[in-house]
């Protein structure tokens, strides 16, 4: 399998040389072509810079990037075969739908009859037939999502990255466009680079993925793989908001003296009598599919999930916690 | 429990009653807020604008220089008189000329200040380009004609460094050139695009700062050359401000009767016209007529730019 985009020690720091702002820190990242690649972080954590860099849009300070086995180092934007699916769509308010989305194909020099009908499939693949006479202000916040989509998809790009596209949409239209988003991906074979501060969103759709903390990778790997053996203490707070306990925690709950974390969903909430942890319940959060306890245990707070149907315990009553040795992920890298 | 606060707050005198006025109609503040400046277009402006329109029907009795308040075209028909029509040319060519003359140097200032003065050079771009407004109109055009005059800096810096030869040949030029830049359209031109160059910059600078970078990006990422997303994207984005600018730069100078008696040729332009018929000549319909064509001029001028397409962006 051949890589779409490769980071060599890519390094993009601003302000001046003396106390730069490393925006992106020495990041080296591998993403498969054909892949769905989510680059998930809080904001300002370098991975919509890390994306511009791809496009061409931001120079690396140093290391090198390569697109399809190329070095894009002297590339300017308009001639790497990437399009961008922007944060705020970013569409031509002078021109109609159509020609947004021919825009490409314009610049390009293809004839009006042509790119037409290129505008119209690449509108009917995005369920927006019969839209092209329409301004971009005469959409729906979705409906304009959709025809950046097809204007980014209309010049078959080698890669195409896509820069939190899904968050000015409502719960609802976002979930609709994820499923969409994924169908498509698989249909067209196209590598999607996908940047997310959703870690929900991040786990559901991507192949694979990089969390990035602070201008670098603090791990990459699989939603499965990330979610389950995050290797920091940041990975597993970030992603799924786990237990994160510090060393002698870990070992009052039967591990080694290491960091570690504990999903919520991993422990049981049971009867404070005969068990070998008992706390106090601090807090109780109420998220419909379950309630989210927080429990004072040996001056360390922990958060369990309690499935809905199970009674729910009082606040300050005495709750004794079961987990499985096993769900107890000692972690390696540090921060 | 019972709260220290009450739930309605007591009203406190009469800027409360007037805003519960206001919020009961809504309608009533911008009534009161409208009527004053809509009292003043209204009457004092379009008013006088009626009066003028009338005044440009009616005609002046060849022998006695008595006006006849009888509706006529026949002033009108004068304008077409080859000396009037060389006065609306002369006049039209000049306001073309330096509409498109400011156009072109106000759009890289305009471009540089919307897109990357930031903080303190956004502060220094504005102070630069209001400072000359600061000083008085007379003031900057007696300045140019000493800086234009062939004992002026110009003259004398292209001696200096001995480029005297460009300077004369630019001078021979018929219809442009003259016996020294002070007196020849070209220095009215100068002049006039010194004068009114704020007025298009800003503008321009205001429609450019609407338009987002992620456009500009979306542009390139899309394969435009810099030359391509300039006239797709840039140029009819911020049109409606150049548009905008060449109102003022076309209008101006059109009505401007000061800068071509200081500079130039002292050819006659459309203001100096008006400004002569209706002061010596006594002759206020032709003077009227004569100040209905720049209105009429810039009506065909905007409807133009509409069918262009210029507003789209709006």
């Amino acid at each position: 399998m051949t890589a779409a985009v490769e980071f060599l020690r890519v390094s993009r720091h601003f302000g001046p040389a003396s106390a730069p702002v490393k925006a992106v820190d020495g990041v080296d990242l591998t993403i498969a072509e054909g892949s769905f690649f989510a680059m998930l972080g809080p904001s300002g954590s370098g991975k919509t810079t890390c994306l511009r860099l791809i496009s061409g849009f931001e120079k690396p300070t140093s290391g090198t990037i390569r697109i399809f086995g190329q070095d894009v180092g002297d590339i300017p934007p308009n001639r790497r075969n990437v399009n961008t699916v922007f944060q705020d769509y970013a569409l031509f308010p002078h021109m109609n739908v159509r020609d947004n989305v021919g825009y490409g194909l314009m610049v390009k020099g293809v004839d009006r009859r042509t790119r037409d009908a290129r505008a119209e499939e690449m509108l009917a693949l995005v369920k927006l037939e019969g839209y092209g006479d329409r301004k971009p202000a005469q959409l729906s916040g979705g409906q304009r999502q959709r025809v950046a989509l097809a204007r980014a998809l209309v010049n078959e790009p080698k890669v195409l990255l896509l820069d939190e596209p899904l968050g000015a949409l409502d719960l609802k239209l976002r979930e609709a466009m994820q499923d969409e988003l994924k169908a498509l991906q698989s249909r067209l074979g196209i590598t999607f680079v996908f940047v997310t501060h959703d870690q929900g969103e991040a786990l559901s759709m991507a192949d694979s993925l990089a969390v990035f903390n602070e201008g670098r990778i603090a791990q990459i790997g699989t939603p499965a793989e990330v979610y389950a053996r995050p290797r920091t203490r940041f990975v597993a707070d970030f992603v799924g908001s786990s237990n994160v306990l510090p060393p002698e925690v870990t070992r009052a709950f039967g591990g080694p003296m290491k960091w570690a974390s504990l999903r919520p969903e991993m422990l049981r909430v049971t009867a404070a009598d005969g068990v070998a942890l008992a706390g106090t319940v601090t807090g109780i959060r109420y998220l419909g599919a379950g309630s989210r306890l927080s429990v004072a245990l040996n001056g360390t707070e922990v958060a369990a999930l309690l499935p809905a149907g199970q009674p729910v315990p009082e606040p300050g009553a005495t709750v004794g916690l079961a987990f499985d040795p096993a769900a107890l992920h000692v972690m390696e890298g540090e921060g | 429990m019972t709260s220290p606060t009450p739930a309605i707050l007591p009203e406190r005198g009469l800027a409360d009653r007037l805003t519960a006025l206001f919020w009961r109609h809504p309608r009533l503040l911008l009534a009161v807020l409208l009527t004053p400046p809509l009292l003043w277009l209204g009457v004092v402006y379009l008013g006088s604008l009626f009066a003028l329109l009338l005044q440009s029907f009616y005609s002046i009795d060849e022998f006695s220089g008595v006006v006849k308040e009888e509706f006529t075209l026949k002033t009108y028909a004068e304008l077409f008189r080859a000396q009037n029509l060389d006065i609306i040319i002369r006049t039209l060519v000049m306001s073309a000329a330096v509409t498109i003359g400011c156009a072109l140097i106000a759009f890289p200032i305009a471009y540089y200040a919307a897109r990357f003065a930031r903080g303190k050079w956004k502060a220094v771009f504005y102070l630069g380009v209001m400072l000359p407004l600061w000083s008085s109109y007379l003031v900057k055009v007696y300045a140019w004609k000493l800086i234009l005059a062939k004992e002026g800096i110009i003259t004398w810096a292209a001696e200096g460094v001995g480029l005297s030869m460009i300077l004369n040949a630019i001078l021979a030029i018929p219809g442009i050139g003259g016996n020294s830049l002070s007196t020849s359209p070209l220095g009215t031109f100068i002049v006039f695009v010194y004068v009114w160059l704020p007025y298009m910059i800003l503008p321009m600078q205001a429609a450019l700062e609407r338009v987002p970078t992620s456009m500009l990006e979306a542009s390139a990422d899309l394969g435009a050359s810099r030359a391509q997303t300039f006239r797709t994207v840039i140029l009819p984005l911020a049109m409606p401000g150049v548009i905008a600018g060449s109102i003022f730069t076309f209008s101006l100078t059109m009505g401007d009767y000061i800068i071509p008696q200081i500079v130039g040729t002292s050819a006659r332009f459309i203001g100096l016209a008006v400004y002569q018929l209706q002061g010596t000549a006594g002759n206020i319909p032709l003077a009227a007529a004569f100040a209905v064509v720049p209105i009429v001029i810039m009506l065909i001028y905007l409807t133009i730019a509409k069918r262009k397409g210029a507003f789209d962006a709006l």
